[in-house]
């Protein structure tokens, strides 16, 4: 395909993304909470629609695809325990969440953990972990978004400059509006994902299996409808992402954003229609792939080869989608860690600093973060697979000092500081080494490590001040969201 | 944790020990669209249901 076509259709995209983020930058108040967290005031509509197009990022069009096409509907169920687990953990998580933020003006969840455990080392510790975690997962989607285009216009479009494109686009979002730009336009991401996917589904069912998709499959690839995966490899997958949703800060940090209520019901159903669809959709490419192209040798390219088999301005349309994919991912993960080092490291270094400079020190973080993250799409591939899959394993070692925040008043600073700093070292070192002690995951080990120090040392520490005050104002959310409408 | 959350966090053990469960006893024999992927598509869609009447429920005086 020629560039000048790609071009063209990422500057229209980017045209109606402007003036999304144009409006939203007309509404943009002063402070804080204003920018990185619109103020408080997202809605249902909106909010589900930022959150699904957070979580779902190129990983689903181009990583699913190839793994549903590698080991078939395994890779299906590993996609869905996360999807059931984080809406059950959104129900429970998303109003505690939402009330201490209201309480307490929590910006950022390192900012919370720092102050439940009276710690404000905590809140550093956990923003490092966060950078570090963080960085080379946006440089993943970014590597995506390189090899897309590159591959698309048969290299008239080098990768470098491919994997430039989107930080600029996402950086222009972020930086012009903060967080209301970018739900806004994370709305329009979500609707391109969908319409990309829906309009490839039809067409590949149409041209592909005139005698029906399910029966064709099942005839030529009924290998790939039968569950393949070890035990070890589903627990070593699935745990992770189990708790994935909860340890990833520009998901939890949307959980401050909704206005009320009804917008927390809203997110959480949203999210679940969304994602459901869209898995669903994903496993039928993955499936359609194996039946129409098959033989691939990296499962990866089972995406790309896809598309090169639909007409030019289809395969446009799903590219742009898998791109909005990305921007709708990286937007918000760069807004989330300038506001976190801002608000955790740049205040902890300097504790009487004004909202305006903490604002200040934040947005200027935006472009670097994201030219850091640019920097390291360009390494080699392989190092920066073993960084991004050791990135949702790394923050496994926070879960028990997280759940504990709310749900036990027993837990301790020193437990949690205990517990964080092995528990990631040991994950690290597992995933760098290739270990697997009883064939188990490195996240498995971080976890069983990090829940013993951390239940241990907090037995033999005594809990802060404000651990009960906490944990019993937002287990009684209800009651005390009630009394702040009244 | 209320009455109703900690239900709803037994359902969803339940569940996630069946996710464990089917795949390595009943769906790894089943070559078909009617084993793991009917089975993976109607346990989101059993999710969403419950968790919509859990909250229609439980956050009832919220949602007036």
């Amino acid at each position: 395909m020629s560039p000048l076509w790609i071009y063209l259709a990422i500057v229209i995209w980017f045209a109606f993304g402007s003036l999304i983020s144009w409006q939203a930058r007309k509404r943009l108040g002063k402070g804080v909470t204003e920018y990185f967290l619109a103020n408080r005031r997202i809605g249902s509509v909106i909010g589900a629609f930022t959150l699904s197009a957070t979580v779902y990022s190129a990983f689903m069009m181009i990583g699913l695809v190839g793994l549903v096409y590698a080991t078939g509907i395994a890779a299906f169920g590993f996609e869905v325990v996360f999807l059931v687990a984080t809406l059950v953990l959104l129900a429970l998580f998303i109003p505690r969440f939402w009330i201490a933020g209201k309480k307490y003006g929590y910006v950022t969840p390192a900012e919370l953990l720092g102050d439940r455990y009276e710690n404000r080392a905590i809140a550093v510790i956990v923003a490092i972990i966060f950078i570090l975690t963080l960085i080379p997962y946006t440089s993943v989607q970014l590597i995506g978004a390189g090899l897309l285009a590159e591959g698309l216009s048969g290299g008239g479009i080098p990768y470098w400059l491919g994997s430039l494109i989107l930080p600029i686009i996402a950086f222009v979002y972020v930086w012009w509006a903060g967080m209301r730009s970018v739900a806004w336009t994370d709305a329009l991401q979500g609707i391109i994902m969908l319409i990309g996917s829906l309009t490839l589904l039809a067409f590949i069912w149409i041209t592909f299996f005139p005698e029906g998709m399910f029966n064709t499959i099942a005839a030529s690839s009924p290998e790939k409808l039968k569950f393949t995966w070890g035990f070890n490899m589903w627990l070593g997958l699935c745990l992770p992402w189990i708790f994935f949703m909860l340890l990833i800060p520009q998901v939890s940090q949307r959980f401050f954003i909704l206005k009320d209520v009804r917008s927390i019901r809203g997110m959480i159903i949203g999210f679940g229609i969304f994602g459901l669809i869209y898995t669903v959709l994903v496993t039928i490419f993955g499936l359609a792939a194996a039946h129409i192209v098959p033989g691939l040798e990296k499962a990866d390219s089972a995406m790309p080869a896809l598309l090169s088999l639909v007409p030019a301005a289809l395969a446009l349309t799903v590219a742009i989608s898998i791109f909005a994919a990305s921007v709708s991912t990286i937007n918000s993960i760069v807004l989330s860690l300038s506001s976190i080092a801002g608000r955790d490291i740049y205040r902890a270094l300097s504790p009487k600093i004004s909202e305006d400079r903490e604002l200040f020190w934040g947005k200027l973080l935006i472009p670097i973060m994201f030219l850091i993250a640019w920097g390291f799409a360009q390494l080699k591939l392989g190092m920066i697979g073993i960084l991004s899959t050791m990135s949702s394993g790394g923050l496994m070692s926070i879960l028990p000092a997280l759940i504990g925040a709310f749900f036990w008043k027993r837990g301790t600073a020193t437990a949690v500081i205990s517990s964080s700093i092995p528990s990631v070292i040991v994950i690290g070192w597992f995933y760098m080494a290739g270990m697997k002690p009883l064939g188990l995951w490195p996240p498995v080990w971080g976890l069983i490590i990090s829940t013993v120090i951390y239940v241990v040392v907090s037995l033999v520490t005594r809990p802060p001040e404000k651990a009960a005050e906490f944990v019993d104002y937002t287990s009684n959310w209800q009651a005390n969201a009630k009394a702040m409408v009244e | 944790m209320k009455r109703n959350e900690l239900q709803l966090v037994l359902a969803f053990a339940v569940l996630i020990i069946l996710t464990f469960v089917m795949p390595f006893t009943v769906l790894k024999h089943i070559p078909t669209f009617s084993g793991g992927f009917t089975f993976f598509s109607l346990v989101p869609v059993a999710v969403i249901i419950y968790i919509v009447i859990y909250m229609a429920k439980s956050w009832k005086e919220l949602l007036k």
